[in-house]
């Protein structure tokens, strides 16, 4: 579906919605800390609704700083105060730690990849904070990738191919790493040290660049990871691969992990575009996580870029994500001591 | 109204009861025998029934068996379950379809009581057939219904001397025998409840799956190959359009929220009954044994059959 941001939609600046796909208006509000800006943002969603004649308006919260209770508490309030044919229009969307819910109640799964999407290009345009662009972290995490990986320097017209971004954004985003590069006289560049700074951001923003999406078991008898794995292996697909604990493990046998709380996988998706109906063939009782505090059994992550830089390892017979991707997803799955030894016995394992 | 039984107790003392030559010809189905295969080791944990049926085979033998089995019960003071139409045995005079089944109580209990069935002949899945029964004490029907030879299947010998159907095919001959959701219900009400005939048995279905993948998470992606060999044992002229068969029912079972919230509720309160999955977690078992069983079942046919065979 055709997505039209911010910049493309005509109108008055103040009108004017942070994404159209369809007839639907969708706006962004990012780590609200209190009710009024919920209010304030709810009467905007329904002044967008009515002025750009949308069939829907979406307000999605991004990791809200405040209660699940309060925000019903706001949205049961508009529903007294807006129009009903205006109100019956409107959907708050929340997505918080990879998790997306509504109050709605009504269901939203299949529309989370255009949720996801949609949150990850206005945060990148710097809507409601100011933030590291996506590109950035795109080219980031592949150098990130060389240096753990001991690749040496990587030319820029390779980190154009495997980003699948201009030389221009290429350009800036090493201008912005500028300090941590060691940059050759054939064009060529290689991180120096681990820059602990970008890779807090990043850290911090891994949910959403990833477009992390969260399925929780709904069965009495959670399947082992290694039936997911198997459930997965017999799909025969060759953009999925396998990550967090049982990627890290893969690149660090020695890791001290303890079975495997969780199982991560990425997909590769080029164009954007995933169908996660495959889950139910894994295994029905996956269901879209709608809680932040539900377990997380199983967890998927997508990556963009034209160059998967998967691993497919002969005896697992599959692929492994690399190893930047484990290490935010051991982060992510806050297994911060682990993603530390992670970290450390990977730079003296390669 | 049911009880609480033991597995276990009940198996011991009908094995005891019954001529150690005959043991062979006893195959124990339904949620007794299910029940100790899935915790028959367990005293603590027990069946939600009352009646207890016992399978006489093979064909040719069951009429001799049952005759032996049934006169030794009443000599060892089992008693006619008489409470119900039927309660006295009949005669040679008596018509086939009017003749009462073998349902007997332990001496000295009325908890449950025993009943007896045989297998039908060959390659029948439609319908029920009347075989008398002559035994010392009077005429009986010994019943056969469709799909219940499948029960032969490799039954699984308890330590007490007889045998019990394997639970995975106890679930095809249920899947097999219900390829819709029928108006047809119980005869007698189950916890308080008149229930769907379907429902009871296509729960029984989900029931064995839960507890299946409780004991073993791959259970479900063993079936297919378990239930093809089977078919082709006991139908081996009409295996391949069985096949297209199994899972009818059960689809629409966990498409209509009534029919399944019933399946539960009979589950719940009989062969769960110590384990109680929610209702969503019952659909989800449901959910489990489409994809991975009849969902494979149906795959490998289309492939056979668009291979030429």
């Amino acid at each position: 579906m055709l997505i039209n941001y911010r910049n493309d939609v005509k109108g008055k600046d103040e009108l004017k919605p942070d994404a159209v796909a369809g007839n639907t208006a969708f706006h962004i509000l990012t780590e609200p800390k209190d009710s009024r800006r919920i209010r304030s943002f709810i009467m905007d969603i329904a002044r967008i609704s009515v002025i750009g004649k949308f069939s829907r308006s979406v307000l999605i919260v991004n990791n809200p700083r405040i209660t699940l209770a309060r925000m019903k508490d706001e949205w049961t309030v508009a529903a007294t105060v807006i129009r009903a044919e205006i109100f019956n229009q409107m959907v708050l969307i929340i997505h918080h730690l990879g998790n997306w819910t509504t109050l709605s109640g009504s269901n939203i799964s299949e529309d989370i990849p255009l949720f996801a999407e949609i949150l990850k290009n206005v945060s990148s345009q710097g809507t409601g904070y100011k933030r590291r662009s996506s590109a950035f972290f795109d080219i980031f995490r592949i150098l990130l990738n060389q240096w753990l990986l001991k690749k040496g320097p990587t030319a820029i017209n390779k980190l154009m191919e495997i980003s699948g971004k201009s030389h221009p954004t290429v350009l800036r985003s090493l201008k912005s790493l500028d300090y941590f590069l060691i940059r050759h006289s054939n064009r060529q560049v290689e991180l120096k040290q681990f820059p602990k700074l970008f890779w807090e951001r990043l850290v911090a923003m891994s949910d959403i660049e990833r477009s992390t999406i969260v399925f929780t078991d709904k069965s009495k008898k959670p399947r082992s990871p290694q039936f997911i794995i198997d459930r997965i292996k017999s799909l025969n697909r060759n953009d999925i691969a396998l990550g967090g604990v049982v990627g890290a493990n893969f690149y660090c046998p020695e890791l001290d992990i303890v079975g495997v709380p969780r199982l991560d996988i990425t997909i590769h998706s080029p164009n954007r575009e995933i169908d996660f109906s495959f889950i139910k063939r894994i295994d029905p009782a996956l269901q879209l996580s709608k809680l932040p505090n539900e377990h997380a059994s199983f967890v998927i992550h997508s990556i963009h870029r034209p160059a998967s830089l998967f691993h497919f390892d002969e005896k697992l017979n599959f692929s492994i994500a690399d190893p930047v991707e484990c290490l935010l997803d051991l982060h992510e799955a806050r297994l911060e001591p682990q993603a530390l030894e992670f970290l450390n016995q990977f730079r003296r394992v390669f | 109204m049911m009880n609480m039984i033991s597995p276990k107790e009940v198996l011991d003392q009908i094995s005891r009861a019954i001529p150690e030559t005959l043991h062979k010809n006893i195959t124990i189905i339904g949620s007794l025998a299910a029940g100790y295969y899935f915790f028959g080791n367990n005293p603590d944990l027990k069946v939600h029934t009352k009646d207890v049926d016992c399978l006489l085979s093979p064909q040719f033998e069951a009429i001799s068996a049952g005759r032996e089995v049934v006169d030794k019960l009443f000599t060892e003071k089992w008693e006619m379950r008489s409470d119900v139409d039927w309660g006295t045995p009949g005669n040679a005079t008596t018509p086939d379809n009017q003749l009462p089944v073998v349902r007997l109580y332990p001496p000295g209990s009325k908890d449950w009581f025993v009943e007896f069935l045989t297998v039908s002949p060959q390659e029948n899945n439609a319908r029920r057939i009347d075989n008398r029964l002559e035994t010392s004490h009077g005429h009986f029907n010994l019943c056969s219904f469709p799909f219940l030879a499948l029960s032969q299947f490799n039954p699984i010998k308890t330590k007490f001397g007889i045998s019990i159907a394997r639970p995975e095919i106890m679930a095809l001959a249920n899947l097999l025998g219900h390829k819709k959701i029928g108006p047809e219900t119980m005869s007698g009400l189950i916890s308080g409840r008149k229930i769907k005939r379907s429902n009871k048995d296509l729960g029984r279905v989900l029931a064995i799956a839960h507890l299946s993948l409780l004991r073993d998470e791959y259970a479900l992606l063993k079936w297919p190959d378990i239930w093809i060999e089977a078919l082709q044992k006991y139908y081996p002229l009409n295996w391949e359009d069985l096949t297209q068969d199994i899972g009818k029912g059960l689809e629409q079972l966990l498409e209509n929220p009534y029919d399944l919230e019933e399946a539960h509720y009979t589950c719940v309160n009989g062969l769960l009954a110590s384990n109680h999955p929610t209702l969503e977690q019952f659909q989800i078992d449901g959910q489990r044994v489409l994809l991975e069983t009849i969902e494979v079942i149906h795959s490998n046919s289309e492939k056979d059959f668009g291979m030429g065979f």
